[in-house]
């Protein structure tokens, strides 16, 4: 490794300023987790009114509740520790002592927690926080419907929390392409860096977007005449989508990557299809950047068949894909851990919310189900019961390559339980409430609609994920406590981050192993098997 | 023929059935895997790849995605036209938190911000053109009956045709998140035969007024 | 190493496609046909990832795959500072020219010492290859 470290003085502050990829990254992850239990406890309030029908916040309120539960889970937790994810694993994972552009990566941290600070300090203001919804759509935004600083915060935080992404996604980019260790060509690169790779080139080219819209809102509120009548809210909305829908890619592909990886380890095999997988991935983001208009299918104003025909096509990548999963279960051995089973409620739960959004890709039923509770069931599957899970494989894998102490299996096999029961008690009837006309944004429905009873069902359902999200904290809690150590390799791994110590040291690798395949450490045990055969 | 709800039933009698055996064939596909997977104490000796299945598997779904696209842009081509000659045309104007519906001879009925609003009527059977504006924010005209709705845009006019083919009481919400009382944003439609409805204009043109 | 720009290329050459693919529905008329801020959009997208490609392309082809040193400081406050003054300054433009000039101010202070940072760089890395 050609890299020399100059000390810094002040070390307790160290990572505040580090340019660690493994501290920013931890940093970031832990940052993130915050605002997602903050963005938590305005589900619960929100699920508590509508199980009490009303009467525990007014509509007002509410609509902040709304407005910051989906901009905390999206701009503040879901995007960063996946792109966090990235950010940590992608140097190891392609031999690379650091990433590239370190002070850029340090940059992002600071900004998201300006952006996350920025945001939510819009609840100390006179008029609340921001209550335009996570879109924050014109002309519901505008200086007339929206007065106020909340509006303000909401879009400097958004600007600012976008802006680090994107720094980080050029960070994790260039490391993949330009920092990989001799012997690591891209077609050796592991199976989460590929998915890391496709969800940065979605960051950078497509969230400039959001900030492009943010501007011009801002521009609207203080100058007018910049987003003018009908059509002038239909660009917003055209900007807006253009990073709204592969957001929503940015906050899957990583976590698929993830569970590729816990699949492979604990078949005790190499990942199916591997090349077949990339070209899928390429595909599947290409792809991404192309449906975005489909959220505006309602609207009367936007090419309603293309659309309808890229977000249909989705179906080819994402078979592939599925087949690539369930090719990697075949003939292995397999040890079901907390993390595999999380990978596996990932594969069946991931899959509802995509054939749902197939569902809502055609225009004929999205003019009946649009704006309904079936759009919110289709979207938690994909990023709560999909990608949350697939975050919690991920975690429970590599948390002893972060920390060096193994995570409780008996405690983890009770917070997946939990919170399976919990996913699907919540949002699968949302399908049933939405097919029957019920309306998402409102505070609270007639009881003639006899909605009460589901409504009742799902709000005991996020009880029950409250719990298993405090489970895993004192799972978390406990095992740093006591510290059963993980070793370099606890579980068999296939991939670079597994041949060095648990954490890793300042530049991740003392020696590096013969780099011959996307799964190095793998051919190395199979090399030692067949020579002590 | 603006059929939306025989629109709605048909692509979903085929959308939904197929997305549910396609859930139950992985799914089964899953649980075998699994079950022979737990039982094994080595893993067994198996390819890496096999492209040739592997891009039959996509063609079979890209055959998938085009019937998909083919029953979706059949069905929506209708929906998204609007007759030359509508037997009937309302104007529909939606404002922060009412709706205002206007008859072609001056009658209106309106609705501001209630969970039980007052009635207009339409008739059945014929192609009803609704023409729609906002006054100020983005509303959505939602029929969930009848599986349609359409964003109305301030400073623009947007058009579509209704058909109700069965006579009774329709809701309509708001679909559109529009600012604190888009949950009393309601209006209602009562669809009944052509000639009650006309002795109803009549009627109803010379009481015009808001009801609350 | 030169390979690595080809996914560049590629993606935006797949992205370029896709914008092509916009064409067939300019025959559809009316609201539901064409609108010129898709295929901008996208189109812009595909560009800049080419341009992107290229420039990785000509990187590439300079550096080669020689190993070059790299010298990287184990901190940078004046990141941090830097970032902090322009959310600063940002967030005053919703509150006034007083939170601005503080913001641009702390600001400086990080460019500054970004500047610092560099000359230590290269000063270690001088003395690193005597």
């Amino acid at each position: 490794m050609n890299t020399t470290t100059l000390p810094v003085r002040a070390a307790p502050l160290r990572t505040l300023a580090s340019t660690d990829h493994k501290r920013i990254a931890i940093a970031a992850g832990a940052v993130a987790f915050a605002f997602f239990l903050a963005g938590g406890v305005l589900a619960l309030l929100m699920r508590s009114q509508l199980a009490a029908d009303g009467g525990v916040v007014s509509q007002n309120v509410y609509d902040e509740l709304f407005t910051m539960h989906g901009s905390t889970m999206v701009y503040l937790f879901m995007v960063p520790v996946a792109l966090a994810a990235g950010l940590y694993f992608v140097p190891l994972q392609v031999g690379a002592a650091e990433v590239a552009g370190p002070r850029v990566a340090l940059a992002g941290l600071w900004l998201l927690v300006g952006g996350g600070l920025s945001m939510w300090s819009g609840f100390l203001t006179s008029g609340g926080a921001a209550a335009a919804s996570w879109w924050g759509f014109d002309p519901l935004s505008d200086s007339l419907h929206s007065p106020g600083s909340g509006m303000e915060l909401w879009i400097f935080g958004v600007m600012m929390a976008t802006a680090g992404q994107i720094l980080w996604a050029g960070c994790v980019l260039a490391t993949a392409l330009r920092r990989r260790a001799p012997g690591m060509t891209l077609m050796r690169m592991p199976v989460f860096t590929w998915s890391m790779l496709v969800t940065c080139l979605l960051t950078v080219f497509a969230f400039p977007a959001l900030i492009l819209a943010l501007a011009l809102l801002w521009a609207q509120r203080h100058f007018g005449g910049v987003l003018t009548g009908g059509l002038g809210a239909v660009n917003y909305q055209q900007l807006f989508w253009f990073y709204g829908h592969p957001v929503v890619y940015v906050m899957f592909f990583p976590f698929v990557g993830m569970v590729g990886e816990v699949v492979a380890t604990f078949s005790g095999r190499r990942f199916f299809g591997y090349s077949a997988f990339i070209v899928a991935l390429l595909a599947f983001a290409g792809l991404s950047m192309t449906v975005w208009a489909h959220h505006m299918f309602t609207m009367g104003q936007v090419t309603n068949k293309y659309f309808s025909l890229t977000s249909t096509a989705l179906v080819v990548p994402a078979g592939i894909e599925y087949l690539d999963l369930l090719g990697t279960l075949w003939r292995g051995r397999l040890r079901f851990t907390t993390a595999f089973l999380f990978a596996l409620a990932f594969i069946v739960q991931f899959l509802i919310g995509g054939l749902t959004g197939i569902i809502v890709a055609s225009p004929p039923l999205d003019y009946g189900l649009n704006m309904s509770y079936f759009v919110v069931a289709h979207f938690h599957y994909t990023l709560f019961a999909g990608s949350a899970f697939g975050l919690f494989a991920g975690v429970y894998y590599w948390f002893p390559k972060l920390t060096g102490a193994l995570l409780s299996e008996r405690l983890g096999r009770l917070h997946f339980i939990l919170i399976a029961i919990g996913a699907n008690a919540t949002f699968f009837p949302m399908f049933i409430l939405g097919s029957e006309g019920m309306t998402r944004r409102i505070a609270r429905y007639p009881v003639s609609t006899g909605w009460q009873t589901l409504n009742v069902v799902e709000t005991v359902g996020t009880g029950v994920i409250a719990l298993s999200v405090l489970l895993f904290i004192v799972n978390v809690v406990v095992s740093l406590r006591s510290r059963r150590e993980a070793g370099d390799d606890p579980w068999g791994g296939q991939t670079l981050e597994w041949a060095t110590s648990s954490p890793p040291p300042r530049h991740n690798f003392t020696r590096l192993p013969p780099i011959a395949s996307y799964a190095p450490l793998l051919d190395l045990r199979e090399a030692r098997e067949g020579a002590n055969a | 023929m603006a059929d939306t709800l025989h629109a709605y039933r048909h692509v979903q009698g085929i959308y939904f059935p197929i997305a549910i055996g396609v859930f139950a064939v992985i799914i089964a596909a899953l649980l075998v895997l699994l079950v022979r997977g737990a039982r094994r104490s080595r893993p067994a000796a198996a390819r890496s790849q096999a492209l040739a299945f592997e891009v039959a598997y996509a063609l079979l779904l890209t055959g998938v995605v085009a019937v998909l696209l083919w029953v979706t842009f059949t069905a929506e081509t209708p929906l998204d036209r609007t007759a030359a000659h509508p037997a009937l045309q309302i104007k529909v104007t939606a404002a922060q938190w009412s709706w205002r519906i206007e008859y072609p001879n001056g009658a209106t009925v309106t609705a501001v911000s209630t969970w039980h609003p007052p009635v207009a009527l339409v008739p059945t059977g014929v192609e009803v053109e609704i023409v729609g504006t906002s006054r100020d924010v983005i509303h959505g005209f939602w029929l969930p009956q009848l599986h349609f709705q359409r964003q109305f845009l301030p400073g623009y006019v947007t058009r579509f045709d209704l058909r109700f083919d069965t006579a009774g009481l329709y809701d309509g919400e708001c679909s559109v998140f529009c600012g604190d009382q888009h949950s009393q944003m309601h209006f209602q439609l009562r669809a009944v035969s052509p000639a009650m409805f006309q002795q109803w204009l009549f009627s109803h043109a010379s009481r015009t007024g808001t009801a609350r | 190493m030169r390979r690595a720009a080809i996914v560049l290329l590629a993606w935006g050459l797949l992205l370029g496609v896709l914008t092509a693919a916009q064409a067939p529905f300019a025959s559809v008329k009316g609201p539901f046909g064409l609108h010129p801020i898709e295929y901008i959009m996208l189109g812009s997208a595909s560009a800049a990832c080419l341009i992107a490609g290229l420039v990785v392309w000509v990187l590439d082809g300079r550096e080669g795959d020689r190993e070059i040193p790299r010298t990287v400081a184990d901190g940078s406050f004046a990141t941090a500072t830097l970032i902090v003054g322009l959310a600063l300054a940002l967030v005053g433009a919703g509150f006034g020219l007083w939170l601005i000039l503080i913001g641009a101010g702390i600001a400086m202070l990080g460019a500054g010492g970004l500047v610092r940072e560099g000359r230590a760089r290269r000063h270690s890395q001088r003395g690193m290859l005597r």
